[in-house]
């Protein structure tokens, strides 16, 4: 007897770095005139419990018009040799599109990055359209229906596509999304004294929040809630317990460390200052008294 | 500035794609310093860096990691130049492939500068010779340093630097004596010049932060960061750079002094023998030759390029400045734990 057979290799599940879905929203913000969608390959790794990390992607440029799909293949053999050069622990893992939906070519193009390097090809869609008022980014693997021997079609199935990102990833994208409300996109990249500024204020509203929020409390206007009273508990218990004594001879020698730093620093660069100042004098006094001699 | 001259951008405006692309690219090859090309376009009195590539790591990275001792870093330094020398070709084999086909597919492909990492910029003078290619190339041409030391420090160390104008005209002309340097009125502040860097976001980018602020909510965490007291790592770092500065400073200083002296010493002494030929010469006497003068003191070392000099310097200034805005922050810090524990 003949079952049906979901090919259904255990669903994987997709790991993003932000940096793809940049990349491909560029990709998508310099596609060529009168193309709807791009497309590309998305690079990275395996791992051993069926996580799929995307680490990098690269565009591979393609042109869909009624009846045909084409792929520029050389331009992707090139591109993955180039990519190995520099990542050579990533291969092609999947690839993306941008738009809302799968659609009729998806399954032609899904079958040609399965054949060209990746034996299971996660396919990922960025929808750079905003379709729902949402940036969405979906996740499918493929499995093929089969009776028997005979297979009938391709389904996709949607799968979770995670962010993943390095403490400096976090970074990098803390910085971008100050540029969030400004205007015209654009933040100057502060000093560092004014990044510790804006967070000694956040740390203050905080604390206000907190403080404000007892206060209600203890006045009876707001309702008590022991969850957070807990953290509040936590946090109060977290500041150590330190003798005032100890605790200014600390202070006062990690002053006195950073003053003598800041002196030496400053002592050195005066000399610098001084050096270079003297030297260029006496050079231009010298360089007088010379052609002085030489005219005399 | 003169309408007529080429533009030099006052502010470099960089992607967040670019941007991240870089720290990824320069956090992820730790310990190993990374660098790549930078890609966009100029347009007026603006950079814009619209995107990046790295370079591949060459294969024998032994020497560039950046926790080697000290006392190797002398010969890495030369074994780095090297390498830059016998690698252009290969490399620029790579950036050309890369950069014909990003334009394929529509990217800015200009190189409009280089990016590299930078322990509290340790290698800045290191890069001169590449930057001044590029500016050369191209004038407006930045370099970008990502700093992973600083970056952890709760805020994101992205710094851009061009080589000063008058740098340039020495560098080319290679003119480095001591009476160059009086005429150009250059001092070791003037190598380089950091310009401003701001970040762009496309609208679409600020949808995908949007998308994702849920999934980031230790943003807080990065905000944090920066009140983090446990600052012994970039306080030793930078000390022990500065301390290996001011060494080959003096070295230099007193390689240039005794230079100077033997110099004026074999002055005086020909100046001596030929007053005393001359008096030979009047009394009808053989001249005795000056051959012996010049034996004894060889061939002197040439160290009249000021060169080594002023980068010497300039590495010395770049630490001790680096090393008081440290400070300044700290006590910022110091005393917030202050208020916070009383």
């Amino acid at each position: 007897m003949d079952a049906l057979h979901l090919n259904f290799t255990s669903a994987p599940k997709g790991k993003m770095h932000p940096v793809v879905v940049l990349s491909v929203i560029d990709h998508y913000m310099r596609r060529p005139e009168g193309q709807n969608r791009v497309i590309g390959a998305l690079l990275g790794t395996r791992g051993v419990n069926g996580v799929v990390e995307i680490r990098n992607s690269f565009p591979v440029p393609h042109s869909e018009t009624a009846d045909e799909v084409a792929v520029d293949m050389d331009f992707m053999a090139v591109q993955r040799e180039l990519h190995m050069e520099t990542f050579p622990e990533d291969d092609i893992v999947g690839w993306y599109a941008t738009g809302p939906e799968i659609t009729e070519y998806s399954i032609l193009l899904h079958e040609f990055f399965a054949s060209s390097g990746s034996r299971h090809p996660i396919h990922v869609t960025v929808d750079t359209t905003l379709s729902n008022g949402r940036l969405a980014i979906q996740g499918y693997v493929s499995s093929v229906l089969q009776m028997g021997s005979a297979s009938f079609g391709t389904q996709f199935h949607p799968i979770e596509v995670g962010m993943a990102s390095f403490e400096a990833e976090q970074i990098g994208l803390n910085l971008i999304s100050r540029g969030l409300y400004s205007a015209d996109g654009t933040t100057p990249l502060a000093e560092e004294m004014n990044n510790l500024e804006s967070s000694l204020a956040q740390l203050a509203d905080h604390l206000d929040e907190a403080a404000n929020y007892v206060d209600g409390v203890l006045a009876g206007s707001i309702q008590p809630d022991n969850k957070i009273g807990r953290f509040l508990l936590t946090a109060v218990s977290a500041v150590p317990q330190i003798e005032a004594d100890a605790f200014v001879d600390m202070l006062d020698s990690n002053i006195k460390d950073l003053l003598m730093v800041l002196y030496l620093s400053d002592l050195i660069r005066t000399q610098l200052h001084l050096s270079d100042r003297i030297d260029k004098v006496l050079a231009k006094h010298a360089r007088k008294e010379e052609s002085a001699t030489a005219s005399a | 500035m003169s309408a007529s001259a080429a533009v030099v951008p006052e502010v470099v405006q960089m992607d967040a794609l670019a941007a991240l692309k870089i720290i990824r690219h320069c956090q992820e090859s730790l310990p190993r310093l990374a660098g790549g090309q930078l890609l966009g376009l100029d347009v007026e009195a603006t950079l814009e860096v619209t995107n990046c590539f790295p370079f591949p790591h060459e294969d024998d990275e032994e020497e560039d990691s950046i926790f080697q001792s000290r006392y190797s870093r002398h010969q890495r330094r030369n074994a780095l130049k090297e390498m830059l020398g016998t690698r252009r070709t290969d490399l620029g084999e790579f950036v050309n492939k890369t950069m014909h086909f990003l334009k394929l597919v529509n990217v800015d492909a200009n190189a409009v500068g280089w990016y590299t990492t930078s322990i509290i910029g340790s290698n800045l003078t290191q890069s001169i010779i590449t930057q001044f290619d590029y500016q050369t190339a191209n004038p407006g041409a930045v370099l970008i340093v990502y700093d992973p030391l600083r970056t952890r420090k709760g805020s994101v160390c992205l710094r851009a630097f061009q080589l000063t104008e008058a740098f340039m005209t020495l560098f080319k002309g290679k003119k480095f004596s001591a009476d160059d340097l009086l005429d150009s009125d250059l001092s070791f502040r003037d190598i380089y010049t950091e310009r401003p860097i701001r970040i762009y976001n496309s609208p679409l980018v600020n949808a995908f932060l949007l998308e994702m602020q849920d999934s980031f909510q230790n943003v807080d965490d990065v905000v944090f960061d920066r009140f983090d007291l446990e600052s012994a790592v970039f306080l030793e770092k930078n000390m022990e750079y500065l301390l290996e500065a001011i060494d080959t400073f003096n070295q230099g200083q007193g390689n240039y002094i005794y230079f100077k002296n033997r110099v004026a010493h074999r002055d005086e002494q020909l100046k001596r023998r030929r007053a005393e030929n001359e008096a030979r010469r009047a009394d009808g006497e053989a001249p005795i030759p000056e051959t012996d003068i010049h034996k004894r003191f060889g061939s002197l070392p040439d160290v009249s390029s000021r060169l080594e000099a002023l980068l010497a310097s300039s590495n010395v200034n770049n630490y001790a400045l680096q090393l008081r805005s440290y400070v300044h922050q700290s006590f910022t810090r110091v005393y917030a734990t202050e208020a916070i524990q009383s």
